[in-house]
């Protein structure tokens, strides 16, 4: 019995002695939830959600973009980037009237596959810069789609990216701004960021089989091609032996 | 309705791929050539990228030969021992060509070599082939007698002579290699099979009868254009199996109309026909060589060493 209220001394005193280190950890937590909030809600933004769900229709994949924003007035900008894709840019010259392709050494040797811009209102997100976009809008790299998103008197906000079917298979990531350009004059200013999306492409089934067959089996699937050649072509000599 | 390639990630009309297959099957079947010199820009046109379309290509040229050569062995009209002696220069040519290749692509300029190779030897085969078909139609039409004229030159004095029966030869073995080499070395530069530079050679330096010609040659470019596709498939991985299973499925189409084709036509309004096919795609890669679009214009293709 003596014991007892010492033993409970004791432990009141480790409590009081641990505390300092709860209140330090809730203090941080509170400091990284306040720091973060201002990128996720700035003072346009009251409350934002976004969605994202692709599908494959009619030989396009159709990416549909939908949420929702707080502040309705000022214009949403929607920016997907691809996986990243090695690429050599050229340009075309004449060397004694002859025209040949020269790769151009100063230019970007990894770009997204696809990037593709989108904004709410009827003015193109921006013009191509220089040549080499415009090169990459010729060959579908580069999609800037003006007005391509529908913003409600509500705040919802809807759009859909039609890529190519040949879209390569990677991580796609989507941004989702309030585009200040242009609104109150400040043409230079930060866009907000709203939300950011990422989803997968994902090849499946008897593609996925030959894809990575190719890749990661190079010399059996390169003999397995050789073989199905031969296969081929012995087995239409033997079906069209007795029609000639 | 769409495709989905995988190796060329890309989505195409099955029919429009069987289509060209056909088309250029059809070729085959009346010329006797494989037709990969029509079916590359073919591809290029239809949007397949050109290292996938010269690599594929190539299983169709090969799949495409083995039919041929198998139809024209039971005539008994293939030269083994020229075949096989054609076979080891190729193969020697290949991988000759492949290096060089590389080389090229390192130094920036292998757009620029197939397309001079391609202008060059079209321009040639196809000259050659349209004066010698012509030729040959208006002395038949003035009642002349129609023969190939064999003449003795120098290259049948080389050592290593030896006897080809089935082709009624007696000529070096050094002849067969070294055309062999070279077809090889311009099959891998040019993604052919080499069939339109090999059936020329083989008539007008060789001097083989033309009966055995078509059956030796689509033996020699089996293995050629087998060798070409495992090269690519293994180190370039631009092979793509469900484009060649297509083109296949068009080229057997093909051949067999073709076949039924030119029993309609005698051999030198086919030759003359031929000529005017190789003359036209010369002439067109020589005017994009030389003519049209802006001073600069900016482009961008694979970053992996393909034809593009």
């Amino acid at each position: 019995m003596p014991d007892r209220p010492l033993r409970h001394f004791r432990w009141s005193r480790r409590l009081l002695a641990l505390s300092p280190f709860p209140l330090a950890l809730l203090t941080l937590l509170m400091l990284l939830a306040f720091a973060a909030a201002p990128r996720a809600q700035g003072p346009d933004v009251a409350a934002v959600e976004s969605q994202v769900s692709v599908g494959l229709f009619s030989g396009k994949i159709i990416v549909r973009t939908f949420g929702s924003t707080a502040s309705q007035d000022v214009p949403v900008r929607l920016e997907l980037i691809g996986p990243p894709r090695e690429v050599v840019f050229t340009q075309s010259v004449r060397r004694f009237g002859v025209k040949v392709n020269e790769p151009i050494d100063a230019a970007p040797q990894t770009i997204p596959a696809i990037r593709a811009e989108l904004s709410s209102t009827e003015r193109p997100p921006r013009p191509a810069e220089g040549p080499l976009e415009a090169a990459m809008i010729r060959d579908g790299a580069l999609l800037l789609l003006p007005g391509a998103i529908k913003l409600e008197p509500t705040g919802l906000f809807f759009a859909e990216i039609p890529l190519p079917a040949s879209a390569p298979p990677g991580r796609y990531s989507i941004l989702i701004f309030h585009d200040h350009t242009g609104t109150d004059g400040a043409a230079d200013a930060e866009p907000v960021v709203l939300a950011a999306e990422t989803f997968e492409i994902r090849q499946r089934g008897f593609v996925a089989l030959v894809s990575r067959g190719a890749k990661d089996y190079a010399f059996l699937y390169g003999l397995l091609c050789v073989l199905v050649a031969l296969s081929a072509g012995g087995f239409t000599e033997r079906v069209f032996r007795n029609r000639r | 309705m769409s495709m989905y390639l995988p190796i060329a990630e890309m989505a195409t009309n099955p029919f429009v791929i069987v289509f060209f297959g056909a088309l250029v099957g059809a070729m085959s079947g009346m010329f006797g050539v494989g037709g990969g010199f029509l079916m590359a820009p073919i591809l290029f046109f239809v949007g397949i990228p050109p290292s996938v379309a010269v690599s594929t290509e190539a299983t169709q040229i090969c799949a495409a030969s083995v039919s041929g050569s198998l139809a024209h062995f039971r005539r008994g009209n293939l030269d083994i021992k020229m075949g096989v002696l054609l076979t080891g220069g190729g193969l020697l040519g290949s991988t000759v060509g492949v290096l060089v290749f590389r080389w090229l692509v390192s130094m920036g300029s292998v757009d620029l070599v197939i397309q001079i190779f391609y202008v060059l030897f079209l321009g040639g085969v196809g000259g050659m082939m349209l004066v010698e078909s012509l030729q040959a139609i208006l002395r038949r039409r003035a009642g002349k007698a129609v023969s190939l004229r064999r003449r003795h030159g120098f290259m049948h004095g080389l050592p290593f002579r030896t006897k080809f029966p089935r082709s009624k030869l007696y000529i070096s073995a050094l002849l067969p290699i070294t055309v062999g080499v070279g077809v090889g070395f311009l099959s891998a530069i040019m993604g052919v099979g080499g069939g339109f530079i090999m059936v020329p050679a083989m008539i007008y330096l060789l001097g083989m009868p033309t009966l055995v010609v078509v059956g030796t040659s689509l033996f020699t470019i089996i293995f050629v254009t087998a060798n070409n596709t495992l090269q690519h498939a293994w180190f370039n991985g631009t092979v793509d199996l469900v484009l060649a299973g297509l083109l296949l499925l068009g080229g057997v189409i093909g051949a067999q109309i073709g076949v039924r084709l030119s029993g309609r036509f005698n051999a030198e309004q086919l030759r003359v026909l031929l000529a005017i096919i190789v003359l036209a795609v010369c002439i067109k890669i020589l005017m994009d060589l030389l003519v049209g679009g802006p001073a600069v214009q900016f482009s961008f293709g694979q970053g992996d060493g393909g034809h593009a």
